[in-house]
Order: C-alpha cells, then sequence, then structure tokens
C-alpha cells in the first residue's frame, strides 16, 4: 500500500482548509509531531496562498523513510517568482527556508510546481 | 473605605498624570482579573485571552474610579472587570460557528499539548494527542484546525477612550531586547503586526526557536504560538497584496 496522496481542490481560500486537514491526518498516520505537522501546515498554506481563483491547484505527498516530499502546483512562472529571489526582509522564501528542509521550484505537467521536503525527525524545522 | 495605598497611587495618577502608578494599580488588581476570568473559561476561551479582556475592563475601572464615591476599587472594579468578558462573549471569540464540543476539546488540547510537551521532551504526536484527550485522532485534528478560526483579542487592542494600547497600559515590555531596529520590523508587513506577533514571529523566523521554545519564553501556550504565527504571516501576505494592489492602481 502506498503512503502517496495527491489531493486535487479548487484553489480559492475555503478550500485551502481541507488541504492542511489532509496534511493533518497523514501526519497523524505517519505520528509526527505536532511541531512538525505545524511546520507542514505553514508550508503548504504559504504556497496555496499564492492561489486564490476558480483553477484547480494540487498538493501531492509523498513518503520514505525519514522524509516527506510535498508538491504543490501548478503555478503561473510570475507568481513563484519571489521564491527564487534573495530576499532582504521577510517573504515567503525565508518562511520556507525554515519550516522546510529544502524546497525547490520545478516546470513540469505545462506549470511551474514547488516540491518541499521535510524530515520527520524532531530536529527539523531547526534554522537552515 | 479606599485602601490607603490604593488611594497614593490613584491620586497620584489622577493629579500627576503618573502612568507608572496607574501600571501599579493594574499589576496589583491583575490576580483579581485572573481569579474572574476563571469562571468564564469553561466555555471554550483561552483562560490566558480573558485576562487580557478582563484586563481592559481593570483599565476602565481605574481611569473612572471616583475618589470620592469612598467604596473599594475592587467593589467598583468587578462588576467592570466581568462586564467587559461578558462582552467579549458576545461579541468576539470564534470567527465562525464552531460546535461547542469542538471548542472544548482545542481548550483542552491547548492543555494537553503543553503538559505532553514538558513530560516527553519533546513535541508530542496526534495519536498521544489523542489518547491524551480521549479524543479520536480525527477529531483532535478537526479541534486544532478551527482553533485557527478562534480571534483571540489582540494585546494592541484598545483598552480605553485613550490612545493607550494594553501592553504600554501596563507598562510591561514582552521581551528584553528592542525590536525597533531589526530587519524584521523593516520588512514589509511587519508594521501591521503587533509587538507580540513581531516577537514571536522574530523568534521563530529568525532566532530559530521552535513553537515550544516559544511559548515558555513568551508565557503562552503553544496553541497560541502557533495561533499567532499563523495569523500574523495571513496579516502581512494581506499587507503586501494591498500594498501592491495599491500601487498598481496609482
Amino acid at each position: 500500500m502506498s503512503d502517496d496522496v495527491r489531493l486535487v481542490i479548487p484553489a480559492q481560500q475555503d478550500f485551502h482548509s481541507i488541504a492542511r486537514l489532509v496534511i493533518g491526518g497523514l501526519a497523524s498516520r505517519l505520528e509526527l509531531t505536532y511541531e512538525l505537522l505545524e511546520d507542514l501546515q505553514v508550508a503548504v498554506d504559504t504556497l496555496l496562498a499564492l492561489r486564490d481563483d476558480e483553477d484547480d491547484v494540487a498538493v501531492e505527498v509523498r513518503v520514505e523513510t525519514d522524509v516527506l516530499h510535498v508538491s504543490v502546483g501548478p503555478f503561473a512562472p510570475g507568481a513563484v517568482a519571489e521564491l527564487d529571489a534573495e530576499e532582504t526582509g521577510f517573504g515567503r522564501r525565508h518562511v520556507l527556508e525554515i519550516v522546510c528542509d529544502t524546497f525547490e521550484r520545478d516546470e513540469r505537467d505545462g506549470g511551474i510546481w514547488v516540491d518541499l521536503t521535510k524530515r520527520t525527525t524532531e530536529s527539523a524545522g531547526a534554522p537552515g | 473605605m479606599i485602601r490607603s495605598d490604593d488611594e497614593i497611587l490613584l491620586r497620584r495618577y489622577r493629579e500627576e498624570g503618573d502612568l507608572e502608578a496607574r501600571g501599579q494599580l493594574i499589576e496589583r488588581y491583575l490576580p483579581l482579573v485572573r481569579l474572574l476570568a476563571r469562571r468564564y473559561s469553561y466555555r471554550g476561551e483561552q483562560l490566558e485571552d480573558l485576562v487580557q479582556i478582563g484586563a481592559i475592563g481593570l483599565i476602565k475601572a481605574i481611569d473612572r474610579f471616583d475618589l470620592e464615591r469612598g467604596v473599594e476599587l475592587t467593589t467598583y472594579a468587578t462588576p467592570t472587570i466581568v462586564g467587559e468578558i461578558k462582552r467579549h462573549f458576545r461579541d468576539k471569540g470564534w470567527a465562525i460557528r464552531v460546535p461547542r464540543s469542538l471548542q472544548e476539546l482545542n481548550t483542552q488540547l491547548t492543555r494537553v499539548l503543553d503538559q505532553l510537551t514538558a513530560q516527553l521532551g519533546r513535541s508530542p504526536t496526534i495519536p498521544e494527542l489523542a489518547e491524551a484527550s480521549g479524543a479520536e485522532e480525527e477529531l483532535v485534528l478537526e479541534a486544532l484546525e478551527v482553533g485557527h478560526a478562534y480571534a483571540p483579542l489582540s494585546l494592541t487592542a484598545r483598552g480605553g477612550d485613550d490612545d493607550l494600547d494594553l501592553i504600554e497600559s501596563i507598562g510591561v515590555e514582552e521581551h528584553a531586547y528592542s525590536v525597533s531596529e531589526d530587519r524584521v520590523t523593516l520588512a514589509p508587513g511587519f508594521r501591521a503586526l503587533d509587538d507580540r506577533e513581531r516577537t514571536i514571529l522574530r523568534l521563530r523566523f529568525f532566532e530559530g526557536l521552535t513553537q515550544s521554545q516559544i511559548a515558555r519564553r513568551v508565557g503562552i501556550s503553544q496553541m497560541h504560538v502557533s495561533r499567532l504565527i499563523r495569523r500574523s504571516l495571513e496579516t502581512i501576505r494581506a499587507t503586501i497584496a494591498g500594498d501592491v494592489g495599491a500601487r498598481a492602481g496609482r
């Protein structure tokens, strides 16, 4: 049985809580700590907030030993441009750097996806 | 008869505008606020939030107290504090309708989360939270999620007719260092946050503290830290979006 999950929801903000609940369900099954769950939810929220439109957005979660891979997309190239730029202050890039272990953007299926990883141990979430 | 030491402080505040005297009175009667707030904490609200709300009633009472009445300050302040808390239940609280059972479970989880974190020396898992609270895991997740619909009163909510916010009124600085020159406060959107929210974001995103470490440092529950982080990030996003929209509209 696979622990891979793919959730497709309308990108409107009202539906974002569904993604949080699904992440929570998976975290519960994997016995992640509350703090790790919070970090994951903040990460997914940060990305979902880039979309608030009529189309669909997908959240994919893949479980490996000690690591969770989460992908969110698709995004228009301009929507995630700020993730590429070095910040002088505080923005989405900085939030993701703290709550995730890695994140990168990937162009596939006709859009931009943001792929996150999060170690499923308590030490994760320390500043990078 | 009013206590003589209260009278001295009240006169210093009234006649000399001595805000330190006012702060001393507030601190002196905060235990009364806590006592009264505890009576209402079973209604699914965080005790600390109710204490903050009750403190607003206390400040109003101190500001309006008539020294010539010849009654104790506690006699005058008690109905004002209780009135403020009751008004909160009428006007504020949960931003969306949340079933009472979930509100109560959320309140219970707030306590259990802190207890388990201290007991285990790490953040608990959802199954551990479920077991300790006697609830199903799904309900625990739902209660945690609806907790974000809870809208605790900001510490910078207006405390009376003047322009002092609650932090200033109490006269207690929440953190030992100044954030005024930090790059955090210069970042877009941060000006929309209050001192406590800025402090919490700084500790989490610039000093790398965990939520439980922040909770201990700031003296609030871990769940409250979590709520404040999410709310602050939303506020920053909304502020930046508003600024961008405003610039685009020019």
